[in-house]
């Protein structure tokens, strides 16, 4: 019934997902209880909010185009399609051996478990599902360090990794186990060497994330993987920003374990699922414990619409992989060229050869961040990552990069996603220029740096 | 019905079954037998040797037992016995690691020594 609808809703730029796009967009115009009255007044709001003219009154009823990807993502509308049956008549525990509530939702999970492991080239009883990548970085980090605790008492991991890795490694530090945050280099990557004098006899697991999520960055993660095989210390990843989107293959990168979030792969949210190997087995000691589902290491029913939903994602992440792959591709270039060509001063941050595409992150020169967001009203963007936006520092990962916390505090981080369009590329570029000029000529230090004065001998006054 | 206190039998039978998963997990690798598969949740550990047949052995907390189902031999039921420190079926007054260890080097076809008395 639902999908019948969106094919009624007219198309969009994305050939294959056109009429998902526009779904989507609508839904969220709309509310979703509306959907089936919309019509023609509809299609042109959607349209409407992609007028280039730098204007900064926000229609009544129109969202921001949306371009922090990294944050989250929409719900791709064929993976509600997918959901719908498990929120409404099949709503059986999975968990039921007694009746057929409980089988065709077990079958349904075991389905998911199949769709996820062939994204990832593991085997289905290799994932257990979790709340989230948060979730499953907790128990993968904590896990297996506490599993081999009175053996071995090292972890590695880098100074760029999510908030939920270093602080799981700071509670085990705390715990007794020693932790190296190895730094990286002004591109974003760590460096092999480093890893390698890092590695102990007593090291447990090292844990280096897939793509960053604040610059894009991607790690060598198949040397990583032959680097800690041959030593046999266990291997995480953390591939919350990487599943779906680079090709991923857990046999051939030596991976031991995987984070995957669900939201950021246009699944749902408070789902995700962690990929613990078997051959060789990686033990881990569990920190949700209970009626011992999923294998003892995760208790607790298992969320059947979540897991459906999650399962069908990484099936469409499969099989849409090159033509979102070669979108956000596309999408960036289109981005970035049309910036940099138009406005000066700008520096990408991250290494350009080792980058996903989509994510791109950027820092004006003379320009605040806070406040080239506040201009970009119409877009949806941010300044840093979402985990961190409480406190009032510039982002650990710039600063990790080694870029001057000036040029930390002025990066702003697009996100391109399935359900971009270029039309909405081109409004962010003009926008862009607009505002970082007008916020220039308002700038003391642009005015300064415009004179011919060095920045750096500028004695500022204490106050 | 044996008197061994629920905490004494806890460890016990916990400590024999992870023992063994662990154990025949290793063997797993090392061997690479055809669907061979094993899994432990609940207390119920699960022996798949593929045509050789599946071995199902569990926890029986309120009998404060092991039982087994073997595909060669049948059920049997185990007390542990505090004294010898290992788990005994009354009938025979064989232990459980005996039968394992015969049965399993049996079916594999090599000698195995599983870490369970």
């Amino acid at each position: 019934m639902f999908s019948r609808t969106l094919r009624t809703l007219g198309a969009r730029a994305a050939a294959s997902t056109s009429r998902i796009a526009t779904a989507a967009n609508l839904t969220r115009t709309q509310g979703l209880s509306t959907t089936t009255r919309l019509g023609a007044t509809a299609a042109e709001a959607v349209t409407n909010h992609n007028k280039p003219t730098g204007s900064t009154d926000l229609e009544k009823n129109t969202m921001p185009i949306y371009l922090d990807a990294q944050a989250t993502t929409p719900l791709d509308p064929r993976v509600l399609d997918a959901m719908m049956p498990y929120m409404t008549e099949s709503y059986g525990n999975p968990h039921s051996r007694t009746h057929k509530y409980g089988w065709e939702t077990e079958q349904a999970v075991d389905k998911a478990r199949e769709q996820i492991a062939s994204l990832i080239g593991a085997h289905p009883k290799e994932i257990i599902f979790t709340s989230g990548a948060t979730e499953a970085n907790n128990t993968a980090i904590k896990g297996v360090a506490r599993f081999y605790k009175g053996k071995k008492n090292h972890i590695i991991t880098a100074q760029t990794e999510h908030k939920c890795v270093l602080d799981s490694c700071r509670v085990l530090q705390e715990e007794g186990f020693e932790v190296t945050y190895l730094p990286v280099s002004k591109g974003g990557r760590i460096s092999l060497d480093d890893l390698k004098e890092a590695m102990r006899p007593t090291t447990a697991l090292v844990s280096i994330m897939t793509v960053n999520n604040e610059i894009g960055v991607v790690q060598d993660i198949a040397e990583i993987g032959r680097m800690c095989r041959e030593r046999r210390i266990f291997f995480h990843t953390d591939a919350a920003q990487a599943a779906g989107k680079i090709p991923l293959d857990v046999n051939a990168m030596n991976i031991d374990l995987m984070s995957i979030s669900g939201h950021k792969l246009y699944g749902p949210k408070g789902v995700g699922a962690l990929y613990v190997r078997r051959r060789p087995r990686v033990r881990l000691e569990p920190i949700i414990t209970g009626g011992g589902q999923e294998r003892g290491l995760r208790s607790g029913t298992v969320p059947s619409p979540l897991v459906v939903g999650l399962g069908a994602a990484a099936e469409l992440a499969a099989r849409e992989f090159e033509y979102d792959y070669a979108h956000v591709t596309k999408l960036a270039q289109r981005l970035i060229g049309g910036i940099q060509s138009r406005v000066t001063h700008v520096v990408r941050n991250g290494d350009p050869a080792h980058m996903y595409p989509g994510c791109v992150n950027l820092s004006f020169s003379f320009v605040e961040g806070e406040s080239l967001l506040m201009a970009l009203k119409n877009v949806a963007l941010s300044s840093g990552s979402a985990c961190t936006s409480a406190s009032l520092e510039p982002s650990y990962v710039l600063r990790a990069l080694g870029a001057e916390d000036d040029m930390a505090h002025s990066s702003i981080r697009f996100g391109l996603g399935r359900f971009t369009t270029e039309s909405e590329v081109d409004y962010v570029v003009d926008n862009v220029e607009a505002h970082v000029n007008r916020l220039r000529e308002m700038s003391p230090l642009w005015e300064m740096f415009q004179e011919g004065i060095d920045l750096k001998t500028i004695q500022w006054s204490q106050h | 019905m044996s008197s061994l206190s629920d905490s004494v039998y806890y460890e016990k039978s916990s400590e024999a079954l992870e023992n063994l998963t662990e154990s025949l997990e290793d063997i797993g690798d090392q061997m690479e037998i055809d669907d061979y598969d094993i899994e432990y949740s609940s207390g119920v550990l699960t022996l798949k040797l593929g045509a050789k047949g599946t071995y199902v052995i569990n926890k029986q907390p309120p009998n404060k037992q092991i039982w087994i189902s073997s595909p060669v031999s049948g059920p049997e039921r185990y007390d542990y016995d505090l004294e010898r420190g290992a788990w005994f079926c009354r009938q025979k007054d064989e232990s459980l690691g005996t039968l394992l260890n015969r049965e399993i080097s049996e079916a594999l076809g090599a000698e195995v020594d599983l870490p369970i008395k």
